[in-house]
Formats: structure tokens, C-alpha cells, sequence
């Protein structure tokens, strides 16, 4: 590789996300925070806990919280299927499971081709949006995972 | 074959459903902008005051140029044709220029008359003054004339850049817009400002987290456009929901990412400026360049709505 194409790289650098459905909407999380996929398991709910938490699962013998993104993210409730997945991630001292419609691949993009998106309203959830990326003829909305949830309620999971 | 008090029902009917549209859109854009119609009032009064006013103004200045121009150019006529004694050929030439002065001064002021400029009794001294000048020398050639109104006529213009002050440097003479609706209520976008108009053929990408006038993103030619619920942003208070009841066009404001999503598009109309009550940029409403009583419409000031979208944006 030339000075050139490292200059380059280095500037504008390629960056991995998978890709997951939540109603007819592709999001993107960095695959660096992805543990692993996993099909829909049962989840134990946990009495007393926040509603945004559905439950817990036994992950080989660790507990891990599973989050309800739909209700984090505004939208509706809806029933499981057999595309239903629990996407395992792994934030800054946290592995927390978070429920999607469905998983779909994994896709690369240079960092130049993010743009972000109108900050506009008040609404805490649109922060969980790092940006927006026109990619195979559809928008990708990238998410911030250290964004969905503030710092008390990352907190809070560990109680769990 | 229709029975003729039939045919007159229908008639009837017809003229009740006009009438009745009519008060609806006046009701309408009252209760939208109830500055409107008081401000309509004015503006006839005002405008049947200023109209009547000038002319008779007009009117007598220009008997007076009339007047006594002929007299100037009869009287040097009459002083060349003894003491230089031309020929019967030569007096006619000169008598031809001097009727082509006063053709001239009269179409400065018919001109003048329809611009309806408020110094006019200022310019028709000095165009009289200058009638004089020329009509004097005698030596002034048809193209030095011409010259001399084209200079006039520049000086003229002046004032004319001003008259809308509220209005944008591109609405001082006519211009056209593009009509369209938005839940009943008709706006207009000046096509010097419009980008492109799409006729929506997929869904639109919701982005959550956004107010509820932010309908979401809709791709275009590999770029993504966001939308605007143009009725949740311009009367929230309605309770109107594009993204629940559906729209079929986005119309693009300038080359930017901003587009207002509306039900059905209209055709393009032309506006004299004095067609718009200009509103002034001051105010709440920042997206209203004023108001086309003649077509019940609002237009829409896009430099300002673009800003406002920027600023909430950001």
C-alpha cells in the first residue's frame, strides 16, 4: 500500500455495521460492540423491572438483560417470529442482548459516506441516531448504542 | 332532453356551490390569517384612494404639457420659417421633430400613469423641462431623443425597484408559482425557488425520535430528502397528519434536503407583485411571504422556511 492509500485510509476510514430490521426500517450498529446473533430464546421477565427491560436470558451460564428496542425506540409491539433474533452487544462494562425483527448482513461504508441527520425535536430517542447512509438503494440508520440508554439506566442493568 | 327549469336548477346549484366554496376559502384563510382580511379592506380602500388621487394629478399635468409644448413649437416654428426662410419641405421636417417630442412626452407619461409611481409630479417637471430644452434647440436628431427617454426611462425604473420593499428582489416584477394543497388550504412556492416535485412512488424511511411535523426521509436519485408534514408545521393547531393520511407529492425547496409533503399540486400561475399583501419577515409566521387574495393562497417565503427548518435542526 502506498503513503498515499494510508493517508488515505487513515482518513476516510472503512467501518463494519450489521445490520438489523425493527418495523420497515434497516438500522446499523458498529460490529465492533456485536458479541454475537442469537435466534429468539425464551426470556424471563424480572419482576419489578423497568419496562424497557423484557427480561433475562442464560447466555452459557451468564445472566445477560435483554432490552425491549421497540418500545426504546417508539415503536409498536409486535409478535415473534422465526426472524426474530436477540442481537448480543457489548457496551463500555455492559453485555446486554437487544430484540430485532430480524438480522440482515453486514456492511461496510467509509466513514465520508455517513450524513448526519436534523437534529430536530426534543425527544431523547433521536440522539440514539449516529447518522444516516444510503447504501443498496435503502437508508441505513446507524445507532449510537451508548445513547440509548443514559447513564443511570445503564447503571440500573447491572442490578440485574 | 333536460327539462329547462332543470337545466336553470343546476344552474342555481352551480352558482350556490361556487358561493359556497367561496365563503369556505374565505372563512378559511380568515381564520388561518385573520390579519388578511382586514388587511384586504385596507388595501382596497388604500388602493381606490391612491388610484383616484394621482390621476386627476396626472391628468392636468399632462394638459399643461400639451399645452405648452404646442405653444413652444409653433412659436420657434414660426420664427425660423421668417428669418432663416427655408424651404416649405424643410418647415414640415421641423415640424415633424417637435410632434415627435410631444408623441414621446405622452407615452413617458401614459408610462408613467400605469406604474403609478408616488413623485410623479416631480418627473413630469423635469420631463417637461428637458421638452423644452429639446424643443429649443431644434438641432435634436430622432436618435438623440431616443437616447435621451431610454436615459429617462432608466431613471424611471429606479423608483420601481422599490416599491415592494418587503417583497424579494426577484418578486419586483411578475414571477410565477407553483399552487398546491395542503389539507384544504392552498399555497404557493415561487418557482425561482423550487427544486424539483416528486410524485411519491415508496414509502418514506421514518427516523425516530423526530417531532411529529418530521414525517422522515425519502430517497431520491441515491439522495435522501427529508420530508416535512407541511400541515403539521404551518397549522399544528388543525391537527392535520400527512404521514397518517397520506400525501403523493414532496416539493424540494431550493437544492436543499428540505421538502414540504402535499396532497395534490396545481397548476402555475403568474403574480404581479401587487397581486401578494407582502408580509414582513418579522413576524411568527417567518415562512409567509404574504398572502394572493386573487387566489386564495398563501405564499411561501422558502429562503425563510429552509432557515427556520436549518435552525431546528441544528
Amino acid at each position: 500500500m502506498s503513503t498515499y492509500e494510508a493517508k488515505g485510509v487513515a482518513e476516510d476510514p472503512v467501518l463494519q455495521w450489521v445490520t438489523f430490521r425493527l418495523d420497515n426500517e434497516t438500522y446499523g450498529i458498529n460490529v465492533m460492540q456485536v458479541q454475537e446473533v442469537l435466534r429468539y430464546t425464551e426470556i424471563a421477565p424480572v419482576p419489578g423491572a423497568p419496562p424497557y427491560v423484557l427480561g433475562i436470558i442464560n447466555l452459557r451460564g451468564n445472566v445477560v438483560t435483554v432490552i425491549d428496542t421497540r418500545l426504546r425506540f417508539g415503536l409498536s409491539e409486535t409478535e415473534t417470529n422465526d426472524q426474530t433474533r436477540i442481537v448480543i452487544i457489548e457496551t463500555e462494562n455492559q453485555v446486554v442482548g437487544i430484540l430485532v425483527d430480524a438480522v440482515a448482513e453486514v456492511v461496510y461504508l467509509r466513514q465520508s459516506e455517513i450524513e448526519t441527520t436534523p437534529n430536530v425535536g426534543n425527544e431523547e430517542t433521536a440522539k440514539f441516531i449516529q447518522g444516516v447512509c444510503h447504501k443498496n438503494e435503502e437508508l441505513l440508520i446507524l445507532v449510537d448504542l451508548e445513547k440509548m440508554m443514559s447513564d443511570e439506566e445503564w447503571a440500573e442493568l447491572n442490578d440485574f | 332532453m333536460n327539462h329547462p327549469n332543470q337545466s336553470k336548477s343546476v344552474v342555481l346549484e352551480s352558482a350556490n356551490v361556487g358561493t359556497v366554496v367561496q365563503e369556505y376559502m374565505d372563512n378559511l384563510l380568515g381564520e388561518l390569517f385573520p390579519d388578511v382580511l382586514e388587511d384586504l379592506e385596507a388595501q382596497t380602500e388604500e388602493k381606490m384612494t391612491a388610484d383616484l388621487e394621482p390621476l386627476s394629478a396626472e391628468q392636468s399635468v399632462v394638459t399643461a404639457l400639451t399645452v405648452s409644448d404646442k405653444h413652444e413649437v409653433e412659436s420657434d416654428a414660426a420664427v425660423q420659417a421668417s428669418d432663416v426662410q427655408r424651404s416649405q419641405a424643410e418647415s414640415d421636417a421641423i415640424n415633424a421633430v417637435p410632434q415627435a417630442v410631444e408623441a414621446e412626452v405622452v407615452e413617458q407619461v401614459t408610462v408613467e400613469q400605469s406604474a403609478a409611481a408616488i413623485s410623479e409630479p416631480e418627473v413630469q417637471l423635469q420631463s417637461a423641462h428637458e421638452v423644452e430644452i429639446q424643443t429649443s434647440t431644434e438641432t435634436t436628431t430622432e436618435e438623440a431623443l431616443e437616447t435621451k427617454t431610454q436615459e429617462q426611462a432608466s431613471v424611471y425604473k429606479k423608483p420601481d425597484a422599490l416599491r415592494y420593499p418587503k417583497a424579494p428582489v426577484w418578486a419586483q416584477q411578475a414571477f410565477d408559482v407553483l399552487l398546491f394543497d395542503v389539507c384544504g388550504l392552498k399555497l404557493a412556492v415561487p418557482m425561482e425557488s423550487l427544486g424539483k416535485i416528486i410524485k411519491v412512488d415508496h414509502e418514506t424511511n421514518q427516523l425516530i425520535g423526530r417531532p411529529d411535523w418530521f414525517i422522515g426521509a425519502y430517497i431520491e436519485n441515491e439522495q435522501h430528502l427529508y420530508v416535512v408534514d407541511t400541515a403539521q408545521y404551518i397549522m399544528p393547531e388543525k391537527g392535520f397528519n400527512l404521514a397518517r393520511d397520506g400525501f403523493d407529492y414532496v416539493i424540494q425547496l431550493q437544492r436543499s434536503k428540505w421538502t414540504l409533503a402535499c396532497k395534490k399540486v396545481h397548476n402555475t400561475v403568474r403574480l404581479e407583485p401587487d397581486q401578494v399583501k407582502w408580509r414582513s419577515q418579522q413576524g411568527k409566521r417567518q415562512w409567509l411571504s404574504g398572502t394572493v387574495v386573487d387566489h386564495m393562497c398563501a405564499l411561501i417565503h422558502v429562503d425563510s422556511l429552509i432557515d427556520l427548518l436549518e435552525a431546528e435542526a441544528s
